[in-house]
């Protein structure tokens, strides 16, 4: 315990140095911007400031991007309460009530119970990070390659249980995140596989082209192609500060949610949407009252947001602890640490100590400013959706090009974004999930190598799965997972979640 | 439904091709997996997911549902899509010739032309200061090295 708060205290001297501060202010920043302005999500934004990156060194990198994403869970809640728009997915939820609140002219406490409980839930989450981090990289010390891949697996699998629309369509995507992830020279055999003798394809694909064609220029094709019209409803915001009676019908709801998004975060596939949802639907049935669920009970905005803020902190345990991406967030994430030559994993804790408690530390640091920042900024944030998409649109193609070219200084890279671009443009019309792919894409090589060593490990035979404890247990959670999807109640029920969360 | 039949034999014949390129790197043995194994498989994947997706979809075209899956919307604007990808391919390739600065300038100025809405004017200050704003936080603030004009710019 006095080790922790010892490395933590060392953490904060990391986060605290001006330049680490002013990354994780410019982040949560950044973040609510995002989070506030419809139809770009922290996905598209990390994408399109990976280049910024590159000068910044792997620790500023990754506080930033951390900044980002908990930053954009405070932002979503602004939209959806005040438009009922959600300003990214997993505030979709927050729409239900949030904007009823508003419109029975609580806007005020809405936002605020979102924020207190976003702060709430995010200094609750880091807290259980701090603790349980250590521990779970020295647990993590002992899963050998059958234990990578089956944890890998199931991560995959979960995501295509997740994904929207067909789990056939999922697959499809996950195996073509895999084959692409294989493009350039293997390290076993320094065979070059898939380059056609192109150079520039030897060292494989670059991630940052990639999501940044996939994300950023798909989406605003999207826009561009099928307009949609966006109305601002006016309203006046007062009285922010949520009353006692509000607090008392709140309290419950944050503690569930915090507990339900960091667990949900936390496990490979999960994620912020899932648990957004799965925290109002936990509210309503425990709800002595559910019948004023959608009618502007303020449960259903304290819980939702709450977890949703918890998830993003708890995504960053598996990648932290296992180095594995638990959602398409952190796949981008780890994408920006392994440019710097940084691999997540549990060394990572022993090899970088500045790196994993200095991020930890500026969490703490970013929820605060989040909170002291966001409330009196609310006026300033209403302001910025009145920015038309047509003037924003010119801005975001050409960040993607200059951002892709300036990698590798490559035009080919600049190419290889606008088809990636109108590859996921297609791909998203017809159902196909682009996130699956890049998540697919990102853990690609590491569940490759995983993989050999272990038939290498058990001569050939694929028992070494099942005869072990840990991937015996993993891989059949996974299974019943997928064999669950099959039976009709619950993938209806899957595909009526997934559906509402495909929105941003 | 149609729509689905398209994209799985499209990617049913993508999976196969990749599956049979990737056997040239190696299978390998179980026991020592070479370099062709996981795109072989990866390829195998998408193949056979691809063919259920077909037959899937052919199966409920025959049996006359419609509609299960929401058809994708409209894409009333489809030319102005298309516009902005050549547009994009055109940058990269202005780029090689005019350098940074005037053809991004050119570049958001037909960008911002493609909404009626926008004023020539507004179109010039939208290229004017975001070619100004690009130049300033990758050339001078990031140093990242564009090819110049001849003009040096």
């Amino acid at each position: 315990m006095g080790d922790t708060l010892n490395l933590l205290a060392n953490g904060f001297a990391v986060a605290l140095q001006p330049g680490n501060l002013m990354l994780c202010l410019l982040g949560a920043a950044v973040g609510t911007l995002v989070g506030v302005l419809p139809g770009l999500g922290p996905v598209a934004t990390m994408a399109l400031l990976l280049p910024l990156t590159y000068s910044m060194g792997p620790t500023g990198a990754l506080i930033m991007f951390a900044g980002i994403y908990y930053g954009a869970m405070y932002g979503g809640s602004t939209t959806s309460i005040l438009l009922n728009i959600p300003g990214e997915a997993a505030s979709v939820i927050t729409c239900l009530d949030g904007h009823e609140m508003a419109r029975q002219g609580r806007a005020g406490p809405a936002l605020g119970i979102a924020a207190f409980g976003s702060f709430i839930a995010g200094t609750a989450s880091v807290l259980a990070l701090t603790l349980i981090a250590a521990p779970l990289a020295q647990f993590a010390l002992r899963f050998s390659y059958p234990e990578y891949v089956a944890l890998m697996l199931l991560g995959l699998l979960l995501v295509v249980f997740l994904a929207s629309g067909s789990l056939l369509k999922a697959f499809v995507m996950v195996g073509l995140g895999l084959l692409l992830s294989t493009v350039g020279q293997d390290v076993v055999s320094g065979a070059f596989r898939f380059t056609f003798g192109v150079p520039t394809l030897m060292d494989g694909l670059d991630i940052g082209p990639m999501i940044m064609g996939l994300f950023g220029v798909s989406e605003v094709l999207s826009n561009i192609a099928s307009p949609k019209e966006r109305v601002l409803v006016q309203t006046r915001v007062r009285d922010l500060l949520p009353s006692r009676e509000d607090w008392r019908r709140s309290r419950a709801p944050i503690g569930r949610g915090t507990i339900i998004g960091f667990l949900l975060g936390a496990l490979p596939g999960g994620g912020a949407i899932v648990s957004s949802f799965a925290s109002y639907a936990i509210e309503k049935r425990l709800s002595r009252t559910p019948e004023i669920f959608g009618k502007g009970a303020i449960e259903g905005v304290a819980g939702p947001e709450a977890a949703n803020n918890a998830a993003s902190v708890g995504s960053f345990v598996p990648l932290l602890t296992f180095g594995i991406p638990s959602n398409i967030v952190m796949a981008i994430v780890m994408g920006a640490l392994m440019v710097h030559g940084v691999t997540p994993g549990p060394l990572l804790i022993k090899e970088r100590p500045d790196l994993f408690w200095g991020v930890i530390a500026s969490m703490y640091l970013g929820n605060i400013a989040l909170l002291v920042l966001n409330l009196p900024m609310i006026a300033l944030w209403v302001q910025v959706l009145r920015i038309p998409y047509r003037v924003l649109f010119p801005v975001i193609l050409i960040f993607c090009a200059v951002g892709s070219y300036s990698m590798n200084n490559s035009l080919f890279d600049v190419y290889m974004m606008t088809v990636f671009g109108v590859i996921g443009f297609l791909m998203k019309r017809h159902g196909y999930e682009p996130a699956v792919l890049v998540l697919a894409f990102v853990i690609g090589p590491i569940l490759e190598q995983s993989l050999r060593q272990s038939l290498l490990l058990g001569d050939g035979s694929f028992t070494i799965f099942v005869t072990r404890p840990i991937p015996l247990v993993l891989l059949a959670a996974g299974a019943a997972l997928i064999l669950s999807a099959a039976i009709p109640a619950i993938g209806r029920r899957r595909r009526a979640m997934v559906a509402a969360a495909d929105v941003d | 439904m149609k729509a689905d039949i398209f994209s799985g034999l499209l990617f049913g014949v993508l999976g196969a091709v990749a599956a049979v390129h990737a056997r040239g790197f190696g299978l390998g043995t179980l026991a020592e997996p070479g370099a062709g194994f996981f795109p072989f498989w990866g390829g195998v994947l998408i193949a056979s997911c691809a063919a259920a997706i077909v037959l899937n979809a052919s199966l409920r075209l025959r049996a006359g549902w419609r509609q299960d899956v929401p058809v994708p919307l409209a894409v009333p604007n489809w030319p102005k899509a298309v516009m902005c990808v050549i547009s994009l391919l055109a940058y990269a390739v202005m780029l090689a010739w005019l350098g940074f600065a005037i053809s991004t300038f050119l570049t958001m100025l037909a960008l911002s032309r493609f909404d009626s809405r926008t004023s020539w004017r507004g179109s010039l200050a939208i290229a004017g200061l975001g070619a100004a704003g690009f130049w300033l936080l990758f050339v001078r603030l990031l140093g990242v090295n564009f090819p110049t004009s001849p003009l040096g710019l």
